[in-house]
């Protein structure tokens, strides 16, 4: 007698890439905001925002408005990558994925980085080199 | 086309962490510690403040996760109702506070209104299908 044996497995479905990279976007925006926190407990710091410099910078008007730009493009894309057409969706996560990863290199190359910022830059780097991988790697469809 | 909860939800958490974002750089802002600490900020800074605020930034962060799982015309009319709140709510911040603050914080004041525009706009042309 045959017997069928019912099975069961977990249901998965199969993540669009715009989704993930808008969530790798969340991410990696989490982690900037956070390793900019934890700057406020290393002494000094607070001091220095005092007196009107954020480590070797001075800070101006300038200065925070362009840090503004730069970190209100990551925000943005985490929308963008759901609500481009593909096109320029892969291009804007190619560009802004190496362009993400080439500033925060910058930051840990500039040297004097403590620990806590070597390892919230290296997981940002990692964060963006996969957009840019993932977007790099677009599936194809027949036109 | 993605679905237009998933984008919905999207925008919410955007909105949220350029927000606190903004709020983590405008402590870099020269003079605002120093406000801080002598308690003399514009807007006073008591227990009642930071409860409505806490409340009011609450909310961005519960439909991130309520877009995704409401069903859709609860959804649409929440994302409709409490998206139109923070329209008005980012118009009234940029209008008496920002216009007067350093060009970062109208930055960052815009960003947050086109957010809450855009999550109006979605759930209003949420689309339709025959029933």
């Amino acid at each position: 007698m045959n017997t069928t044996k019912k099975t069961t497995e977990l249901e998965d479905v199969k993540i669009n890439l715009k989704i993930k990279l808008s969530a790798l976007w969340v991410a990696v925006m989490f982690l900037y905001v956070y390793a900019d926190i934890k700057a406020f407990f290393r002494p000094g710091i607070i001091e220095g925002l005092m007196a009107g410099k954020a480590g070797d910078f001075q800070i101006t008007q300038g200065f925070l408005l362009v840090s503004a730009i730069i970190m209100t493009i990551p925000s943005v894309m985490v929308f963008l990558s759901l609500s481009l057409k593909a096109k320029a969706n892969r291009w804007a996560n190619i560009i802004l994925g190496i362009a993400y990863t080439g500033i925060i290199l910058g930051t840990l190359l500039m040297g004097g980085a403590w620990a806590y910022y070597i390892f919230y830059g290296t997981v940002e780097i990692v964060l963006t080199g996969l957009i840019a991988w993932y977007a790099w790697k677009w599936p194809k469809q027949e036109a | 086309m993605v679905d237009v909860r998933i984008i919905l939800s999207a925008l919410w958490a955007a909105r949220m962490l350029s927000s606190l974002q903004g709020d983590v750089m405008r402590l870099m802002q020269p003079g605002m510690l120093d406000e801080m600490i002598t308690g003399t900020t514009e807007v006073p800074i008591t227990n009642a403040m930071l409860l409505i605020m806490s409340l009011i930034m609450a909310v961005p962060i519960f439909m991130s996760f309520l877009s995704l799982t409401l069903k859709d015309k609860a959804n649409r009319w929440a994302n409709l109702i409490v998206g139109i709140f923070f329209v008005v709510w980012e118009l009234v911040f940029l209008i008496f506070f920002y216009i007067q603050a350093p060009a970062y914080e109208i930055f960052w004041g815009i960003a947050y209104l086109v957010f809450a525009a855009l999550v109006v706009w979605y759930a209003w042309k949420w689309p339709k299908q025959e029933a």
